[in-house]
């Protein structure tokens, strides 16, 4: 009976243990699945509460959005020229592109051909970029609507890639953005467009590194191009500081003129971008990372207006 | 005898045609109205140092932009004439001399002048107080602005929104006599380093030669400090011909045929704006 007994008891004991045991093993698992997360939340929640700075001289910068989390470090991307950009090369696509005959010059001042006939003046980079630009083009009759432009720019574009000037690495792509009136001219109180915009960003790994931009006349005329893209290649990583710390060289990073007016900015939007610090026709090693804060600017009057502040990532 | 010499009939009207043809010949450079014994004077100011006025921060790069179009041009064959930053930029070098201001031996006394600063719809401003009059301290008010009646004929403003639609008339009163435009911006814009030498490379044939408005163009839509959230813009006179002005000895009038269109050609100015 004892021995009976004793047997109960440890039995017991070994359910309590295990139940002990289990329930250990399941606090655990819930504290990882559950409450940390949460904590970890709170902790990023925490992060998002609008911050408040003080400029200087009194301006207030108010973050009204997300803090987002980055990496510390990202690729580094250098430029490079490609080896195929010959006069030939030119010449051809002047003609098939362009419908310009004139003998391609190498320029004095940049690595680069440029052919100009009457008003047509183009540059071709040793990157594969392509500047074009049209002179005198003042009276419209004829200007297709926004989203026709969007169709020829892109047919346009592809044209220009079955050349090989766009990069060939698989990491960088051209994107459409946005369509914008190019140029307007009238009179100071009555002004027409001339010209549509037809904006592209082009991106490395989703990464924006520069803009490119086509665009579309009476007619649907390609009347200008800025091809402002190079073959561009990772070549390591940088370390870069935290949206934070970025948001904190705001005052000191040279944006004086453009906020100057502002009683208030808010910034609405963060993003990790490289900027080509260069002109298309200019040489470029490697492209900076820098953080994009898209703000809403509010003047003494109440006016708003957006503005982007690009500040270095890099420490 | 009479030593004076005769002129016959037809040596008259060979000199006539010879200078209409000379005159025709120059009609498309920008000529001043007096002093065009040298067209390419150039005089730039700028400031950085706005001594801590409310609204108007300190500026880190106007003397990058100025001295960037000013050096490129001298490069160039220009005449550096003046150059005049922080706290030497004086508002009076712009201001009629009605008004206290000197612009006879400053601002109207070359071809070209650069300001990098501080604008606003309205003025653009000056970290000192050296006004003509005292009106309107710190700043060139549009109303003080009387330019072309001495040697100026193409004003351009690094600053921000001077040349906004909807106000860009206040300015109409500045195009005395010979003034043929000016050059800005219509909304705000970000500081830059190198606006000034992108124009000047516009203007010449480093990227150009493109006429004066065309080459504001390109620069601040090269200008990669800009972004498509800014506008630039430029105000200009057509009627005396003005409307495709290139820089002395920078021929291109390529824009020319545009003003054989019967509307402009009846318009008194023309305005035009686009996004960088």
């Amino acid at each position: 009976m004892g021995h009976g007994l004793l047997e109960v008891v440890l039995l017991k004991n070994k359910y309590t243990f295990l139940s002990a045991t289990l329930l250990c093993i399941c606090l655990v698992a819930t504290y990882f699945a559950i409450i940390q997360p949460l904590l970890a939340d709170n902790e990023s929640t925490l992060d998002t509460q609008p911050l408040t700075f003080k400029l200087s001289n009194g301006q207030e910068l108010i973050v009204d959005c997300t803090l987002p989390s980055m990496p510390t470090e990202i690729p580094l991307i250098r430029c490079r020229q490609k080896a195929d950009i010959t006069a030939e090369k030119v010449s051809l696509i002047a003609k098939d592109l362009f419908g310009l005959t004139g003998p391609p010059v190498r320029s004095e001042y940049f690595d680069a051909y440029r052919i100009r006939e009457g008003p047509f003046d183009l540059w071709v980079t040793d990157y594969g970029s392509i500047d074009y630009y049209v002179s005198g083009l003042e009276f419209a009759k004829n200007l297709p609507t926004m989203s026709e432009a969007k169709s020829i720019a892109e047919e346009f574009l592809e044209r220009v890639k079955n050349y090989g000037l766009t990069p060939q690495n698989s990491q960088v792509q051209i994107v459409f953005s946005d369509v914008i009136a190019g140029y307007e001219s009238g009179t100071a109180d009555n002004l027409t467009v001339q010209y549509w915009d037809v904006l592209f960003a082009v991106k490395f790994n989703g990464i924006s590194i520069a803009e490119a931009k086509v665009s579309v006349g009476d007619n649907g005329r390609i009347v200008g191009v800025q091809g402002f893209w190079r073959e561009a290649e990772q070549v390591g990583s940088v370390n870069i500081i935290t949206p934070r710390e970025a948001i904190e060289k705001i005052a000191a990073d040279g944006y004086a003129k453009r906020i100057s007016n502002a009683r208030e900015i808010r910034i609405t939007q963060i993003s990790l971008e490289y900027w080509d610090d260069k002109t298309v026709l200019e040489q470029q090693d490697c492209l900076k990372p820098v953080y994009m804060f898209k703000c809403m600017l509010t003047s003494d009057e109440g006016k708003t207006s957006t503005a982007y502040l690009r500040i270095t990532a890099t420490a | 005898m009479s030593t004076r010499q005769k002129f016959s009939f037809r040596d008259i009207v060979f000199a006539a045609t010879f200078s209409a043809v000379l005159l025709l010949l120059n009609v498309g450079y920008a000529y001043a109205g007096n002093d065009d014994a040298n067209l390419k004077e150039i005089g730039v100011e700028w400031v950085n140092n706005y001594h801590g006025q409310p609204g108007w921060n300190d500026l880190t790069l106007c003397d990058d932009d100025a001295l960037g179009f000013l050096n490129t041009m001298a490069a160039k064959g220009f005449t550096s004439s003046w150059n005049f930053g922080d706290d030497n930029a004086w508002e009076r070098d712009f201001e009629r001399q009605t008004l206290g201001g000197r612009d006879n031996l400053r601002a109207d006394d070359v071809d070209f002048v650069y300001f990098s600063g501080h604008g606003r719809f309205d003025s653009f401003r000056f970290g000192v107080d050296h006004d003509g009059d005292g009106t309107y301290a710190f700043q060139v008010h549009f109303s003080e602005a009387e330019w072309g009646d001495g040697d100026l004929e193409w004003i351009i403003l690094s600053a921000c929104e001077t040349l906004s639609f909807g106000t860009v008339t206040n300015w109409h009163s500045a195009f005395d006599s010979y003034l043929h435009g000016f050059c800005g911006f219509s909304t705000a814009m970000y500081d830059t380093a190198d606006l000034g030498r992108l124009f000047a490379e516009y203007l010449t044939d480093i990227r150009g030669p493109y006429q004066i408005r065309e080459a504001w163009q390109r620069a601040t839509q090269s200008d990669p400090y800009q972004d498509t959230s800014v506008q630039a813009a430029c105000y200009r006179r057509i009627n005396l011909n003005y409307y495709g002005d290139p820089i002395y000895d920078f021929g291109d009038d390529w824009a020319s045929g545009a003003m054989g269109n019967e509307h402009w050609s009846s318009w008194d100015t023309a305005y035009s704006r686009w996004s960088c």
